[in-house]
């Protein structure tokens, strides 16, 4: 693994979920917003959020952010925002993978393999409905829209 | 005196890919009950190409699972060429191989350092794994990746790969582009010696068992995307043919379908199916590996997957190395496809074993049915049949010691309950 190699300076940001599982697709509609929004201010890459690939993916970046839909028993689109260098991920909050080794356990796994970025800022947005073939609900799409300026921001004060 | 009732529960299974659950329910010695519970949703992709065209179905099932997305695709422009009487060769079809190279060394990797070595070293997970064997789990990220570098070179993208069409690719990479990633597949095939030697030395419980073996067998290669259905009690099968031999149960204690082998029941498919029924396959330097490890030319011990993924991850890269050296870009990427009414059928080499698709289309080239048999259906009966000769021979043991027996039992599949259903959850009861 790229220990002690110099880190990219440009922002990565990983969007995770599934595109058929209704609101878990969050992640990606932000993505894909992004992509015409902020051109060639950031790399944007795709995770289903299993832990080994988002370590592989975020590796040799100093600056990450990740959007994920999550559950934490807050209404549908709130937006938790965690500063995963200094702050521990609430024990509510449940990621919604399908595939349980997977956020929280990539960044312990990170943090013992040392192999953390510098910055890894985390939005994550309440969801709702998780049912396969569904489409992501309005009022997450919404936050979603909303949350979209922030991002911007966020990769502009990185830079 | 009365026997006592025991029950074993587990609500959310942890290192399997998705989320189950497991209910084993014992009086005195002797089990009641041993549900392997999956909550599938009804079979929602199967509903959601009907009305699609067919050159979607690439895109669409790879969206099935995140960890072996390839697979699906394979699976699926397989079955479409079928149907419409199309053969893809030459260096398309090596790609096609090669992108499955990929896939099974992330998909092994992932397995093998994350998912299962915990088990047997006695942690709770890689997290706690990594802390006193760091440059074990670090190896284990690197070959994953390598995996993933090797699908995302062929396939457009690592995660649900947009390269694949029916007819072929998009576009192919030069033989510069592909020569790039062969010295980082020759660090990869030092790592996987490191694997074999690594696996081998773990403690495994006696626990050999009588299976009915069902993988697909080429006349020369050891399979991915072709060859026949072979099974170790004598099918030998196209991929037509297969729901003639093979029927999906409904159980009630699962939404997922239980597959039987017609008039004899469960059978075992994945890397332990492939190993006893394409030994002769492997090239010479993984049968040997495999010597060196311990492991005869059959192994019918569940537990020791561990090692034949590793020989398999070996067998990969060495496919791949091979791949690359002979790697001539084709002319064009596809070949044409024109659609017609027809009904085609595939069955290929998951990581986790054979997955089957069926198509039919209008002559358009609109999906009217489809029919999709994941790895993990397959093996549900056997896991429960697993469950049935381990719990008897371990009631000495604490219940929480036997639950995470059990699930380690479980794990020995690499189930990818994501592929064949929504969440998994596990119980023991004694009562």
């Amino acid at each position: 693994m790229g220990n002690g190699m110099s880190k990219k300076t440009e922002s990565l940001v990983i969007g995770i979920g599934n595109e058929y599982r209704g609101d878990d697709a969050v992640g990606l509609y932000i993505l894909r917003k992004l992509a015409g929004l902020a051109p060639g201010k950031c790399v944007l890459k795709e995770s289903p959020g299993e832990a080994v690939h988002l370590i592989n993916t975020w590796e040799g970046y100093r600056n990450v952010i990740l959007v994920d839909a999550v559950r934490a028993s807050s209404a549908a689109g709130t937006v938790h925002r965690i500063d995963a260098i200094r702050q521990k991920l609430p024990d509510n909050w449940v990621h919604h993978s399908a595939h349980t080794v997977s956020l929280p356990e990539a960044i312990s796994l990170a943090r013992t393999l040392r192999v953390m970025p510098d910055s890894l800022t985390i939005y994550g947005i309440e969801g709702t409905n998780f049912e396969p073939g569904s489409r992501i609900s309005q009022v997450v799409k919404k936050a979603a829209d909303d949350l979209i300026p922030e991002i911007l921001a966020r990769i502009e004060s990185l830079k | 005196m009365k026997d006592k009732t025991k029950l074993i529960k587990v609500d959310y299974l942890t290192r399997v890919e998705g989320e189950g659950g497991l209910y084993v329910k014992l009086k005195g010695n002797n089990i009641q009950e041993v549900r392997f519970n999956i909550f599938e949703p009804p079979r929602f992709f199967e509903a959601f190409l009907r009305g699609r065209d067919f050159t979607e179905a690439p895109d669409i099932t790879a969206r099935i699972c995140g960890i072996c997305p390839v697979a699906y695709q394979m699976t699926s422009v397989h079955a479409m060429e079928h149907g419409l009487g199309v053969r893809v060769g030459g260096q398309i079809r090596a790609l096609r191989r090669l992108l499955y190279c990929g896939e099974w060394i992330e998909s092994h990797a992932l397995h093998v350092y994350m998912l299962h070595a915990p088990d047997f070293l006695g942690y709770d997970d890689a997290i706690r794994m990594a802390k006193d064997h760091p440059e074990i789990v670090k190896q284990g990220l690197e070959l994953k990746k390598i995996g993933n570098e090797l699908v995302t070179l062929i396939g457009g993208r690592e995660i649900h790969p947009i390269n694949v069409k029916v007819g072929g690719f998009y576009r192919t990479p030069g033989k510069k582009n592909l020569e790039a990633i062969a010295d980082r597949l020759r660090w990869a095939r030092g790592a996987a010696h490191d694997m074999i030697a690594f696996t081998s030395k773990l403690k495994f419980p006696d626990f050999e068992q009588d299976y009915e073996y069902v993988s697909l067998r080429h006349p020369d290669e050891y399979p991915f995307n072709e060859g026949d259905i072979v099974s170790s009690k004598g099918i030998n099968i196209t991929a037509e043919e297969y729901e003639m031999h093979f029927s999906e149960e409904q159980v009630r204690h699962s939404t997922s379908l239980h597959s039987v082998v017609e008039n004899r029941g469960a059978y075992s498919t994945g890397p332990l199916a492939r190993y006893n029924l394409n030994f002769d396959r492997l090239y010479p330097d993984v049968q040997k590996a495999a010597a060196a490890a311990g492991l005869k030319e059959s192994c019918h011990n569940p537990f020791k997957s561990i090692i034949v993924r590793s020989l398999e991850t070996l067998q990969a890269i060495e496919d791949a190395l091979k791949i690359i050296e002979s790697y001539q870009q084709p002319d064009q990427p596809s070949v044409e496809i024109i659609p017609k009414a027809s009904r085609g059928c595939a069955c290929t080499e998951a990581p986790r074993g054979s997955l089957y698709h069926r198509y039919t289309l209008d002559d358009k080239g609109i999906i009217l049915d489809a029919k999709i048999v994941p790895p993990t259906s397959q093996n549900q009966k056997i896991i429960e049949r697993d469950l049935w000769h381990f719990v008897p021979r371990n009631l000495k043991l604490p219940n929480d010691k036997l639950t995470w027996k059990c699930e380690q039992v479980i794990r020995n599949y690499d189930p990818c309950i994501s592929c064949s259903c929504h969440f998994l959850k596990l119980t023991i009861d004694h009562g």
